[in-house]
């Protein structure tokens, strides 16, 4: 099964996640993802997503001078953020069960 | 350091590339999208172990691609689209653009406005008339023929009343469309705006000959019409030892220039069709009368000639039909032909050179055969006064 398609609707779930545990700037933020185990994660995908959940008022952002290039933008969590976060994890679970469920009775069923 | 240089040159080439793909979003939101995407490639280059940012990221255009999707922004419009975008945006972030949506704000332009779409129905007839108008002048090769009788209303080989329908129908099509061409999906619309412009356009360009047309001289019964010959289409080639004569002068057995004459062959059918440009390929322009029912008369000679363009024969006084500026040898030509009732002889500047060697000979001397009589009624010959005569210069 291609999992960018099934990245797609879980993407904003995945990052609020890995921004949940520590704030993160963009390639922090892939980097996170893909050691997860999201490795077909795009690189402008999770650029574009940070910057939509930024823009949605679910993440704060500051910047941070680093020593070895240019400033970096980190994003954190607000509780906006959060209640998202909460809310979509229910989502998420909720779906999975039932998926499991459903491949669980086809097994048994075969 | 040279790395730094390279590393710096790539980022800011991809950047570049991203931003044009982007060019279309408003200046803000594509701003915003890529802030700080330098220092993030930045930190792609330099985690990708010497690979290039396109080796790790793709082509730049998938990239903006992405981040349009993620960022939940508009797609990438079409490519033929996309000029037209950069334009708008262009556009709208003018200050005379900003200027003119201040004006737009005030009470009368908001009451203009309000006003406008009642006026809609209106340029939907408009248009069903000038769509026809292009069309019948497009399908006669650009001659205004059948529109020099009745002006609104064209005519098809002289009837009126086709004419009325074609008119009537292209109305009521116009107006159809008009009402349904909110509904139409964008492409459509779109189709429906360029073919108005296309229709508006060419309609402007036919004012000019039009007006011609609309301001034919002669009396109110009996008008004569400024027609552009349209030559080759009806051009069947009167031909005279194998030249195309210019024009026809009959003459009788007094040597008195006949006027009115309308010719006809054998069969009875108009002889017709002298050419629609000169020797030089100059276009003509042929005024040609009108008989009683307001059908354009093109068998009868002698002819108006000229091969003045168009705009330049507007500023003829219909009153007096007297060309304004013309050569000194059209000049002496009109004088001869003054006497003459109308429709006089006209000569075209355009035959200025050939006219000044011997005018008399290309214009109205009569036939050498014909009697002295004859040549008592001709012309005036043009001298030259006496006190013309160069004075000796006194070095």
């Amino acid at each position: 099964m291609d999992t960018t398609q099934l990245l797609k609707g879980v993407l904003d779930l995945a990052v609020l996640a890995v921004v949940a545990e520590r704030d993160g700037y963009g390639y922090d933020v892939v980097r996170r993802l893909r050691e997860a185990g999201l490795e077909d994660v795009g690189d402008a995908s999770v650029y574009g997503t940070l910057r939509r959940l930024f823009q949605a008022g679910a993440l704060t952002s500051y910047v941070v001078p680093s020593d070895e290039g240019p400033h970096r933008k980190y994003y954190g969590l607000n509780d906006a953020g959060r209640t998202l976060l909460e809310r979509s994890t229910k989502t998420w679970t909720a779906f999975a069960e039932t998926l499991d469920a459903l491949l669980k009775t086809e097994g048994t069923a075969a | 350091m040279t790395d730094t240089v390279t590393e710096s040159s790539e980022v800011v080439g991809y950047l570049a590339a991203i931003r044009e793909a982007l060019a279309d979003l408003p200046a803000g939101d594509r701003d915003d999208l890529i802030e700080d995407l330098e220092a993030h490639l930045h930190e792609v280059l330099a985690e990708s172990d010497g690979a290039t940012l396109e080796a790790s990221l793709g082509s730049p255009t998938a990239y903006a691609a992405e981040l349009r999707a993620s960022a939940g922004l508009d797609p990438a419009p079409d490519g033929d689209v996309r000029w037209l975008r950069r334009v708008e945006r262009r556009v709208s972030t003018s200050p005379l653009w900003h200027a003119l949506g201040c004006a737009f704000e005030q009470p009368w332009a908001r009451d203009v406005r309000a006003f406008l779409p009642t006026l809609r129905p209106g340029w939907w007839v408009l248009r069903g008339w000038l769509a026809l108008f292009v069309l019948v002048v497009w399908l006669h090769g650009g001659d205004l023929a059948p529109y020099t009788t009745y002006l609104v209303l064209p005519t098809y080989h002289g009837h009126w009343l086709i004419g009325l329908a074609a008119v009537v129908g292209a109305i009521a099509g116009s107006v159809w469309l008009g009402l349904r061409t909110a509904a139409l999906p964008r492409w459509l619309r779109r189709s429906v705006l360029v073919a108005d412009m296309v229709v508006v356009l060419y309609a402007i360009g036919m004012y000019g000959p039009l007006q011609n047309v609309a301001q034919g001289f002669g009396t109110p019964s009996r008008p004569i019409y400024l027609v552009p010959t349209a030559a080759p289409a009806r051009y069947h080639g009167i031909t005279v030892d194998g030249r195309h004569p210019l024009n026809i002068y009959p003459y009788d057995a007094q040597g008195h220039l006949l006027t009115n004459v309308r010719l006809y062959d054998d069969r009875g059918r108009p002889i017709e069709g002298l050419p629609g440009t000169d020797q030089h390929g100059q276009k003509l322009v042929r005024v040609l009368p009108s008989d009683a029912a307001g059908a354009v008369v093109s068998n009868e000679y002698p002819q108006r000639v000229a091969a003045a363009p168009l705009e330049q024969l507007l500023t003829w006084t219909r009153a007096t039909g007297v060309l304004p500026t013309v050569g000194p040898s059209a000049e002496a030509a009109f004088a001869v032909a003054t006497p003459m009732p109308t429709p006089t002889v006209f000569v075209p500047p355009m035959a200025g050179a050939a006219l000044t060697a011997t005018p008399q000979a290309t214009a109205v001397t009569p036939p050498p055969s014909l009697t002295p009589a004859a040549k008592t009624s001709g012309p005036a010959k043009v001298t030259a006064p006496a006190k013309a005569k160069p004075r000796p210069t006194s070095s």
